[in-house]
């Protein structure tokens, strides 16, 4: 007779298998990763290059330059390069975030050679047309306005203002800053700052792929950044709230800047976060969402740029249930540091930052999201599994002396809106 | 090309296995008949909120997520108007902890009256979150009932009303319980690390000894035939005016969907299509359009919703889509643009079957259809549409008496 009260039994494996890139080089010196994998046949190639945010010396500048760098080239009108990127089934997504300018290309594998043609176009060709950027601009001041009624936006908006101060990490694009960006900045921006990209290829890549992209290698521009880095001041811990009219819910932004992916501490740091509020069994959620019922959802993660990080604590309650939430997740912070872990919480908490790290990587496009990962911020190639191997053997008073260390709520910020 | 095996077991759960040894994981998807449209309708959201007790500990396993974290794996569920569906990822050698946990959850719940008042609580703040606190967040509330005035869809998956939500007893729960989670109003999709060998072999074990359930005929109303346009005005504190339009349309297995969908794709999808290219960019009357289709099992909804740019009226925004309509209901497409909009098609579709999740659900959700190897036929269905077939369903669906408008105004710009 099965015996449905005893759990099968289960094995335990602690190796994260990533595919390694094959690498290449062009004549002047750009590079070239590759990860192939997957049988379906199509393929995503990534340009990064150190922009973003980080080098734009006036606000909206990155975000423009990526917005409409498909917007017009010498030859061609925004209708014609998008009919085109339509026309083969190609799906471009350009970006620019805090530290990197990204230009994004899914493709069949079949057609990437045209379609790596109009994005070298594009690179080489843009001319941001003046009535496209009005159009763009005005877009834009609309959706800020949408997003602006949103009390998760503004609560993330006002968070980050807060722990980054003027940093460009914590700037964020308001309706005097998106009318008061020109052409001109975007053709310079441009040309001074999508130099070196880096390029990472994943998903189904054959020999006649690979010539394609060496051959588009070549075509792309190098040199070098004329840029100054930004600087900032650091902001102290505040405790914020702002009133919005007809919410229903409040959001709750609560943390602070943190150790970055270089420290050594970083993984216990990650650990001892996914215990307390990254995954559905965590501290967080069994305490606020599962015996309260107070909210949908809440979380606590390490966000990771480059070169600073943060950590937060994230959740939409009712507005006459914010204090006790916030209350809830102080005595969490506290407990962690004052109350070692029971063994089973800390194996399946374990278990799980594990397991789901593995079950992260099963196409070549996560594997390349990976790899982009220990490329740019420069981490060693066995990074992951170092992370596994560091989680495999931590103990309680590790995650005691973690959350002593950095979770003391006095350094906290806390941002409510609604 | 997706390869699969599929068997029954003597109580009625169909079985599908995929196997892919190039990953280390293995996924476990069960889909179960039934969602928002099994509901009735002074007791609506109640699909939904029965997928949250999946979660509250069954017969013999108190806590369902503990035992899967502690293997190393995770799970989550959706549910719409036609289906709940439950899936979980685990490290292939530890894939038998998914069957003991389905398996039990199938065979009967703890029916914790704590886990019913918590998870109505966690609901409600749920409902909130989405369509109560966002902006325009309730449109789906109000173009529903507008669109349908029989056929269950009227309501969205959420609930009508949060009160629906408070009245749930658990009566209900158990009622619910024992009519829909059988094992022959199941389909089990097994994918990624596996053998075929080991997936029977399972089957057996854990879900082989679940009795059959009676399973009542679902008879649902027939959406009556609309044969005058519907409008609604809804007034609300938000930025700019919002325009939403919804035909009638097939069901997502009949003949014509594949042709209704590459028809929204004309409209709407990427900047070199009708509506962008010509009412953002050239006319500046939206500042964003978009039009999909709604895959559901009965017959379903074409959208056009878009926001509506500074200064132009929402009448006049929805004639300027209506003369593109009308233009494309009497003078048909470019060969040019059917064929991008099959190669858009063909790529979304390769890229969607890269996970091995993905892979699972599309499997399972063809085999509710009555045959899993749909998954594999889809490109040669669309590959087939013509033109004419395209020029066909445009001028059936796209008429002024299958229309209902919902315009949603800005209390700011009135």
């Amino acid at each position: 007779m099965l015996d449905r009260t005893l759990a099968p039994p289960f094995q335990k494996n602690t190796v994260l298998t990533l595919l390694t890139p094959q690498h290449y080089k062009s004549a002047k010196g750009t590079d070239l990763f590759v990860l192939s994998g997957g049988t379906q046949e199509v393929v995503r190639v990534e340009l990064i290059a150190k922009a973003g945010k980080w080098y734009e010396t006036s606000p909206g500048t990155a975000h423009f330059s990526a917005s409409q760098l498909d917007k017009g080239t010498k030859t061609k009108s925004s209708f014609q390069l998008a009919s085109l990127f339509d026309a083969y089934g190609a799906h471009l997504d350009i970006s620019a975030g805090n530290d990197f300018f990204s230009i994004t290309i899914y493709s069949l594998s079949r057609n990437l050679s045209e379609v790596l043609e109009v994005v070298g176009e594009l690179i080489h060709e843009a001319i941001f047309p003046e009535q496209e950027l009005m159009l763009s601009k005005n877009i834009a001041l609309q959706n800020l306005k949408v997003n602006e009624e949103k009390t998760s936006y503004l609560a993330g908006k006002y968070f980050r203002k807060a722990i980054f101060g003027d940093h460009p990490y914590g700037r964020e694009l308001d309706a005097h800053a998106i009318e008061q960006v020109e052409r001109e900045k975007l053709a310079s921006y441009l040309k001074s700052f999508l130099v070196n990209f880096q390029v990472v290829v994943s998903g189904h890549v054959n020999d006649t792929t690979l010539k394609v992209l060496t051959q588009f290698l070549d075509q792309l521009p190098t040199g070098k950044i004329n840029g100054k880095e930004a600087s900032f001041l650091m902001p102290v811990a505040i405790t914020e709230y702002r009133a919005k009219e007809g919410s229903v819910q409040s959001t709750i932004r609560y943390g602070k800047r943190i150790i970055s992916r270089q420290h050594p501490d970083f993984f216990d740091l990650l650990f001892t976060t996914h215990l307390l509020g990254g995954y559905f069994g965590s501290r967080l959620m069994k305490n606020i969402r599962e015996d309260k019922g107070l909210t949908y959802g809440i979380f606590s993660s390490v966000q990771s740029l480059l070169r600073e990080s943060y950590f937060i604590i994230g959740a939409d309650v009712n507005c006459e249930n914010r204090e006790l939430t916030m209350l809830e997740i102080k005595k969490e912070l506290e407990k962690l540091a004052q109350v070692p872990v029971s063994n089973t919480e800390l194996e399946t908490a374990r278990n799980h930052f594990i397991g789901s790290l593995q079950s992260e990587v099963t196409t070549a496009f996560a594997h390349g999201d990976k790899f982009k990962i220990i490329l740019l911020n420069e981490l060693p190639s066995d990074y992951y599994q170092l992370m596994i191997n560091r989680v495999n053997v931590i103990q309680a008073e590790d995650l005691q002396h973690c959350a002593a260390k950095y979770f003391k709520t006095e350094s906290f910020t806390e941002v409510t809106v609604g | 090309m997706i390869s699969f095996n599929e068997f029954t077991l003597d109580n009625g759960l169909q079985v599908i296995v995929h196997e892919d040894t190039s990953v280390q994981i293995a996924v476990l998807n069960i889909l179960y008949n039934v969602g928002s449209r099994d509901e009735r309708e002074d007791k609506t959201g109640f699909a939904h909120l029965f997928e949250h007790l999946m979660f509250g500990g069954s017969k013999n396993i108190p806590n369902y997520d503990e035992p899967l974290q502690r293997v190393g794996g995770e799970n989550n569920a959706f549910t719409n108007t036609d289906i709940t569906n439950y899936y979980l990822t685990v490290p292939a050698t530890n894939i038998e902890t998914g069957f003991w946990l389905e398996s039990d959850r199938m065979l009967s719940l703890s029916f914790d009256p704590q886990v019913l008042e918590v998870q109505r609580k966690v609901v409600i703040e749920e409902f909130k979150q989405r369509y109560l606190n966002q902006p325009y967040g309730d449109v789906w509330l109000k173009l529903r009932p507008l669109a349908y005035q029989a056929h269950p869809y009227q309501w969205a998956t959420i609930g009508k009303e949060i009160s629906h939500i408070e009245n749930a007893t658990m009566d209900d729960v158990k009622q619910f319980f024992f009519e829909h989670y059988v094992p022959n109003n199941a389909i089990l999709v097994v994918a990624g690390n596996i053998k075929l060998d080991q997936v029977k072999q399972l089957s057996e074990k854990w879900f082989g000894p679940i009795p059959s359930g009676k399973r009542p005929e679902r008879n649902l109303p027939v959406e009556p035939k609309q044969t005058q346009k519907r409008s609604a005005t809804v007034e609300a504190n938000v930025p700019a005016d919002a325009l939403y339009m919804t035909w009638h349309m097939p069901g997502r297995f009949h003949d014509d969907y594949y042709a209704s969908d590459l028809l929204s794709d004309i409209l709407s999808r990427g900047k070199s299509s009708r509506l962008y290219n010509q009412l953002v960019k050239e006319n500046e009357i939206f500042t964003s359009i978009s039009s999909f289709v709604m895959g559901t099992v009965d017959p379903g909804m074409f959208v056009i919703s878009g926001r509506v740019n500074n200064g132009i009226s929402l009448h006049k925004a929805e004639a300027a889509v209506q003369e593109i309509l009308t233009q494309l209901v009497n003078e048909g497409i470019e060969e040019e643009e059917l064929v991008k909009v099959k190669n858009q098609t063909l790529s979304t579709l390769a890229f969607g079957e890269v996970e091995v999740m993905n892979r699972a659900m599309n499997l399972a959700f063809a085999k509710l259809s009555g045959d899993a190897n749909l998954v594999n036929q889809e490109m040669t269905k669309i590959d087939a549409v013509t033109r004419d077939e395209i020029k066909r369903v445009a001028g059936y669906i796209l008429t002024e008496q299958n229309l209902s408008t919902l315009y949603y105004q800005s209390t700011s710009t009135k």
